[in-house]
């Protein structure tokens, strides 16, 4: 008899979501791809003035990365949903919030962070200087668990259902508006050289928020669909 | 206190709903025909024209009641959502889902009629205006939370999971409109929301408040009308709808 | 070794429970329960609310009418208890095909407060899977992946198992194999609850039918 306690069940679930999703090579690498082809769509349609395009880029950067995170959201918990395991893992006696927050993780582990790490890439693609390039990486590192969660409550919503990636997009991106005011002022606010701590504080206060309340929507949102 | 808790879960029953409805329907239907006559009387010959704008910021005794209440209606729709979480009710399922296509109409109103006070103030049919902006994303919420009770075809199972976005939407709606407000003081520098609405006159302002009192009357009465036929749709297989259907085929022979 | 899975006398019951999908009623008033070392088979033709029930006595769906007890409690107020005493598989088995067999036993760690045996390739042995610890679950048979399924279930410790058509897929010597492991199940003192719409010939377990 081995006695299993809620961190193991949580290491469990997020160490099976990230091989899973470092297997499936496609799924993991095809959001990235999405995400430099989107930006390089503005160069080449808006044309390849350095001026304009370090003016557009935080903006940019950020169009492309709530909509390759809602792209990459469409699997987060379909996968489950079909072959059984959600249920599973609504029935384990550990906290189905403490699981849940592990697949949410493991989502961000998976599509946010890589997404942080292109962000020197996308900044040269834009001509971003050294200081914009900071800022968008701290917007990015405090907005990208935001864009799992919120996007984790729009997938648990809309599990199942025919056409889910696009009705699922459609509930997110309304909801992630603020973060995007907040995050694009805030390098634009630094390429001018004013203070940021304001835009910081905001988008800090809108992730403890989601962090604090999407587990709870996401979890009620699960059991609802699987009712 | 208690009268009123029993009276209110004596109605949270399908078929007293359905008979209450029937009741307050002319009532409020009436109310709302009368003080839409008396506001836009009021609107058109009472209210003297703006010193600034001329005769066509009377459009905001259509504007303004319909931004109000799209904003009104969403709450009414969280709250109703709320309950039916809570409680399980049928008939605040129903109210929720009937609120939706209401409060949509009267975002895409008060975004219409919004354009329409912009041309002939500004010259454009759209400004990014901190309230229009928010109205439109208050409209995108909406039609999210339709799109998403469409998609379901299980009706409590659509109920509470549009109950769940409807509470989602009400957490961040304060945060679009201060973040909205915030984006628009930024890139607009200090000058005042271009559809603000001037500075109010008592004979201005009560056909404002008569139009608000007629919007009122109408979403209550359309509110309950829809909601009824909710209901009796839920219903369909219950005794009750079988016998009124019955009742309503005899008195038509 | 035996484990007496078990305290006591442990009871899963039915009061008067109705339940309803798409607006109509599927079935009322039912009444039943499962004690230790017993074996019920719900039947019922396709559409008569057989895995509407199922689900009903996980947890997932809330009953119209009545309510399901465990230890006398509604199972609302017990989650936490009645989910370490509980190993549900639905129809989807529940595993994953992106991950091994091996890996998917592992995984049950998530699933249960409580393994009973974490010599993996033994059980896989006992389960008709030796050799196909490193496969990954998508190339398994149909049979194979229930076999998996049902291998998941045996190493959580849980007293009460529900199942939705457990022999589907499976062929001759997997049904006999799955028949010994319920017979050893409820001879431990565990309880099933199970589906079916074959006939099943059972030997030496009785079980309690109900129809739906």
């Amino acid at each position: 008899m081995i006695i299993t306690t809620g961190f193991d069940a949580f290491k469990s679930i997020l160490v099976r979501d990230i091989i899973l999703g470092l297997r499936n090579q496609s799924d993991f690498v095809n959001p990235l791809i999405f995400f430099i082809i989107v930006i390089t769509m503005f160069p080449l349609s808006i044309g390849p003035e350095q001026e304009t395009l370090r003016q557009l880029a935080p903006a940019i950067v950020w169009v492309a990365a709530v909509l390759a995170s809602s792209l990459s959201l469409d699997g987060l918990f379909r996968t489950d949903f079909e072959d059984g395991s959600l249920e599973q893992i609504l029935l384990s006696p550990h906290s189905s919030m403490l699981l849940i927050s592990a697949k949410i993780l493991s989502h961000w582990i998976l599509s946010g962070l890589p997404l942080i790490l292109l962000v020197i890439l996308s900044g040269s693609l834009l001509y971003l200087p050294i200081t914009g390039v900071k800022t968008l990486l701290i917007t990015l590192l405090l907005g990208t668990p935001v864009l799992s969660l919120v996007g984790a409550i729009a997938g648990a919503l809309t599990m199942g259902l025919r056409n889910s990636g696009m009705l699922q997009a459609l509930l997110t991106l309304p909801l992630l508006l603020p973060l995007l005011i907040f995050s694009v002022s805030a390098v634009n606010n630094a390429l001018k050289g004013l203070l940021v701590s304001g835009e910081f504080y905001f988008l800090g206060a809108i992730l403890v928020l989601a962090l604090t309340l999407a587990p709870l929507a996401v979890l009620s949102a699960l059991k609802i669909r699987l009712g | 206190m208690n009268n009123m808790w029993q009276w209110l879960t004596k109605y949270a029953s399908p078929m007293r709903f359905y008979l209450l409805v029937n009741k307050l329907t002319p009532w409020f239907g009436w109310s709302a025909v009368i003080l839409f006559l008396a506001g836009l009387y009021g609107a058109f010959f009472y209210a003297p024209p703006d010193y600034q704008q001329g005769e066509s910021f009377r459009i905001i005794y259509v504007h303004v009641p319909s931004a109000w209440m799209s904003m009104f209606v969403y709450m009414v729709m969280a709250t109703a959502g709320a309950l039916g979480l809570i409680w399980k009710t049928k008939v605040s399922d129903a109210i929720a889902r009937s609120c939706a296509p209401l409060g949509a109409s009267f975002a895409f109103l008060a975004l219409a009629t919004g354009s329409l006070w912009g041309k002939p103030m500004w010259g454009a049919w759209w400004v990014w205006d901190a309230r229009l902006t928010s109205e439109l994303i208050l409209l995108f919420l909406y039609l999210g939370f339709i799109a998403l009770q469409s998609a379901i075809d299980d009706r409590r199972s659509a109920a509470r999971a549009g109950a769940v976005l409807a509470l989602v939407g009400v957490v961040n709606i304060p945060i679009i409109h201060y973040s909205v407000e915030w984006w628009s003081t930024l890139h607009q520098g200090p000058t005042v929301s271009k559809l603000d609405t001037p500075s109010i006159h008592i004979d201005m302002l009560i056909p404002l408040l008569i139009m608000i009192t007629a919007f009122m009357c109408y979403f209550a009465a359309m509110l309950l009308i829809r909601a009824r036929c909710e209901i009796i749709d839920q219903e369909k297989n219950s005794q009750w709808v079988g016998e009124l259907v019955l009742g309503m085929d005899a008195q038509n022979e | 070794m035996e484990t007496n899975l078990s305290q006591s006398n442990s009871t899963l019951s039915v009061s008067k429970l109705g339940c309803s999908r798409y607006d109509s009623m599927l079935f009322s008033n039912l009444n039943f329960s499962v004690s230790n070392g017993q074996l019920i088979q719900i039947e019922g033709e396709n559409g008569s609310g057989k895995t509407t029930l199922l689900k009903t006595l996980c947890g997932f769906i809330e009953p119209e009418e009545g309510e399901v007890l465990w230890q006398g409690e509604n199972i609302r107020s017990v989650r936490e208890a009645y989910a370490s005493e509980l190993n549900y598989i639905g129809h989807s088995n529940g595993i994953k095909s992106g991950l091994t067999c091996i890996e998917n036993l592992k995984l049950s760690t998530a699933f249960t407060s409580c393994l009973i045996t974490t010599d993996f390739e033994q059980v896989l042995k006992q389960f008709g899977l030796a050799g196909h610890e490193d496969s990954f679950s998508f190339s398994l048979s149909a049979g194979q992946k229930r076999r998996l399924a049902l291998a998941c279930l045996s190493i959580r410790k849980a007293c009460l198992w529900i199942l939705d058509e457990p022999f589907t897929s499976l062929d001759e010597p997997g049904k006999n194999a799955m028949k010994k492991i319920f017979h050893k199940h409820l001879q431990t003192g565990g309880m099933i609850l199970m589906t079916s719409h074959d006939l099943i010939q059972w030997d030496g377990i009785t079980p309690i039918t109900i129809r739906l």
